[in-house]
């Protein structure tokens, strides 16, 4: 055994005792790739579900403290709805057998496979609760719960999948030709940022965020404490998210998570510059969004990227956030966290990046024709579902809440609780008065 | 045109037409549906008028006539007949469902205190805007023909009081709409803390009089 596998063996024999896990059956000297690959899967899978903290905490920081509790509820109850639609539906159409290229037919609610499906799927969820939360930060602040959680169903069960088999899928159409999207720019950002777009385009802006002059209003968050622990959170997640969609524990880890974290980096310093060119102050919320742009951008090819080229794809990533939600606001489109500038703009450069960079067949005309085609498709599919679904929402259930739940808040009217009940001075309802309150 | 002067020229243009007292019965008609309504509503306020007072046939000279003393100098008008829609409203009153000021409840007369302490923490021009918002936008409230125009003449500074009793929802609504219309005006977050402050300075008082505040929010 060569001085390698050994330090190699060591450290996985460590972690396993670590984390309590049973060794293997297999002589213990004896660990098969299959289980270092599990290992490393589910380990990635749970850094990945660590990032559903980090969008909680990002997303209820950048809302007002009456809307705290909604955010957090939605961010924690799209994982749950999301995990059991996926399983059931959606899993099956993204990875089932898809002899016309468009859609799974089989692996529906899988119950009995053999063990490496579970790790593929375990992941998977993780990744079709990802897509769906990015939504529940644009629509922040004057969205019907009920409303929010039908959408959630929609996006997990269909949307994400769909596109999902695409170009994830073995025989999808766009895997055929070729269209990278290692880790999903498109396949899982964009998706999200799109839908997002689609519902805030139907939903409206929050009461007052644009003045009758056409000025934008800020509406500070409440908690830029929050904000920060979620961009690290969220960081830290992307390296399970990123490093997970080898699906193997190889060699080429470190390259990966290089070029993730410093896609990070570069595009907080890159939204920094952004901010200052375009006369803004070094807002936070700004570096936070401009980093998780910067890692949004490299997903789709921080596997086949030269480092340099990953920092300059984040780095492009960072200041297109900025960009893009100011552009949203000329548009008056009021996304509360920028989640379509973060997630759909970045990750459809990211995703155009992919095809740019791609080491060794770098400026390739047509495999940037085919990432262009894909980062269309998934335009064109995600906002006429999302539009459709929305829309049936809005003209059923209800999507947006009245004038009145935006006056007391969301976490009173949808929940009825208050986030901070000991420190309401500032506010025009407390604790006390929430049960005597007359339900709308 | 302000609203006192279009009063005026509708009241000159229609009042060769009727008596006097069926045409403050009109005008309060017109006061409580049809003022914040643009021009071309004086259709549809002469056919409610002339259907329930059966004069159909002179609808398009009374139609003329009214457009005829909107474009008259303002020292052509007949006076204003606001004092004296008041005084119908108030000899009619006792038959009618509405409570005078000294009989209105205190949940009321606090509504009033609250949303005056609302308003003094605006500019006048603010609060003149604001004001202009929840006279256009009251429709959704279903107060009978007399309330709304006490409600009018509230908000619109031409009365010191509402005169009558509100039920609570109708209350909580008018706060919901300035609620609206000053975040239109200065922004949800500068919304939120005014309404927090006005019910900070009145919470004792509220307490006093046993009125709970909250039942406006």
């Amino acid at each position: 055994m060569g001085v390698c596998k050994k330090i190699v063996v060591a450290k996985i024999a460590f972690t396993v005792l670590y984390l309590g896990l049973p060794l293997p059956s297999a002589a213990a000297n004896e660990v098969s790739a299959e289980v270092l690959n599990t290992l490393w899967v589910v380990v990635a899978g749970s850094m990945v579900f660590l990032m559903q903290a980090g969008f909680a905490l990002l997303e209820s920081g950048m809302a007002r403290a009456k809307n705290a509790v909604n955010v957090m509820m939605k961010n924690y109850m799209d994982l749950c709805v999301g995990s059991l639609l996926f399983w059931l539906v959606g899993y099956g159409l993204m990875f089932g057998d898809n002899p016309s290229g468009w859609l799974g037919t089989n692996l529906f609610g899988l119950a009995k496979a053999p063990d490496w499906d579970f790790n593929l799927l375990f992941f998977q969820i993780m990744f079709a609760a990802t897509a769906a939360t990015i939504v529940s930060g644009a629509m922040a602040e004057r969205t019907n719960y009920v409303a929010y959680l039908i959408g959630t169903c929609g996006v997990s069960a269909i949307i994400y999948p769909v596109y999902g088999s695409w170009a994830w899928n073995d025989h999808g159409w766009l895997k055929q030709m070729g269209f990278i999207d290692f880790a999903g720019s498109t396949v899982v950002h964009s998706v999200g940022g799109w839908c997002a777009l689609a519902a805030i385009m139907l939903l409206g802006p929050r009461l007052g965020k644009f003045g009758a002059n056409g000025e934008v209003r800020e509406i500070p968050g409440h908690n830029l404490g929050y904000v920060a622990l979620g961009g690290f959170l969220l960081w830290f997640g992307w390296f399970g998210f990123n490093g997970g969609s080898t699906l193997a524990a190889g060699t080429q880890l470190g390259h990966i998570l290089l070029n993730t974290h410093m896609a990070g980096a570069a595009g907080a310093v890159a939204a920094l510059l952004t901010g200052y060119v375009v006369r803004q102050p070094a807002l936070m919320t700004h570096s936070v969004n401009g980093s998780i742009a910067g890692l949004v951008a490299i997903t789709a090819g921080c596997a086949s990227m030269e480092l340099p080229y990953a920092v300059l794809t984040g780095a492009v990533g960072g200041a297109l956030s900025v960009l893009g939600m100011r552009m949203l606001d000329k548009l008056r489109l009021d996304d509360v966290v920028g989640a379509v500038a973060v997630h759909g703009l970045s990750g459809a450069w990211g995703t155009l990046a992919a095809g740019l960079f791609l080491t060794g067949n770098m400026y390739n005309p047509q495999q940037i024709s085919v990432q262009l085609i894909g980062i269309g498709a998934a335009f064109v599919w995600v906002m006429l579902a999302a539009f459709s679904m929305y829309w049936l929402i809005a003209n059923t259930v209800g999507l947006r809440v009245s004038a009145m739940h935006e006056q007391r808040g969301l976490d009173i009217t949808e929940h009825g609780e208050i986030g901070y009940p000991e420190f309401s001075h500032a506010s025009a309802y407390t604790a006390d008065q929430v049960k005597s309150l007359e339900k709308l | 045109m302000d609203l006192k002067t279009r009063r005026r020229a509708i009241y000159t243009g229609m009042r060769p037409y009727f008596d006097e007292p069926t045409l403050l019965e009109i005008m309060t008609l017109w006061q409580a549906k049809y003022s914040d309504k643009p021009k071309f509503a004086f259709t549809e306020f002469l056919s409610e008028t002339c259907k329930a007072r059966d004069v159909r046939s002179q609808r398009a000279q009374i139609l003329s006539s009214i457009f005829k003393a909107l474009d008259l100098p303002e020292k052509d008008l007949l006076p204003d007949p606001f004092d004296r829609l008041s005084q119908f409203d108030s000899a009619d009153e006792m038959s009618d469902t509405a409570v005078a000021l000294s009989e209105c409840d205190q949940t009321t007369l606090m509504f009033m205190r609250f949303f005056d302490a609302l308003m003094t923490r605006l500019s006048p021009p603010q609060q003149a805007s604001v004001r202009r918002y929840l006279l256009t936008h009251i429709k959704p409230l279903t107060l009978d023909e007399r309330r709304l125009t006490y409600l009018r003449d509230w908000l619109d500074q031409r009365a010191e009081t509402l005169r009558v009793q509100f039920a609570i929802p109708e209350m909580r609504m008018l706060v919901n709409l300035a609620y609206i219309a000053m975040c239109e005006l200065l922004g949800p977050v500068k919304a939120d803390q005014l309404l927090a402050l006005t019910i900070k300075e009145l919470e004792a008082e509220a307490s006093a009089v046993e009125v709970k505040l909250h039942d406006f929010l």
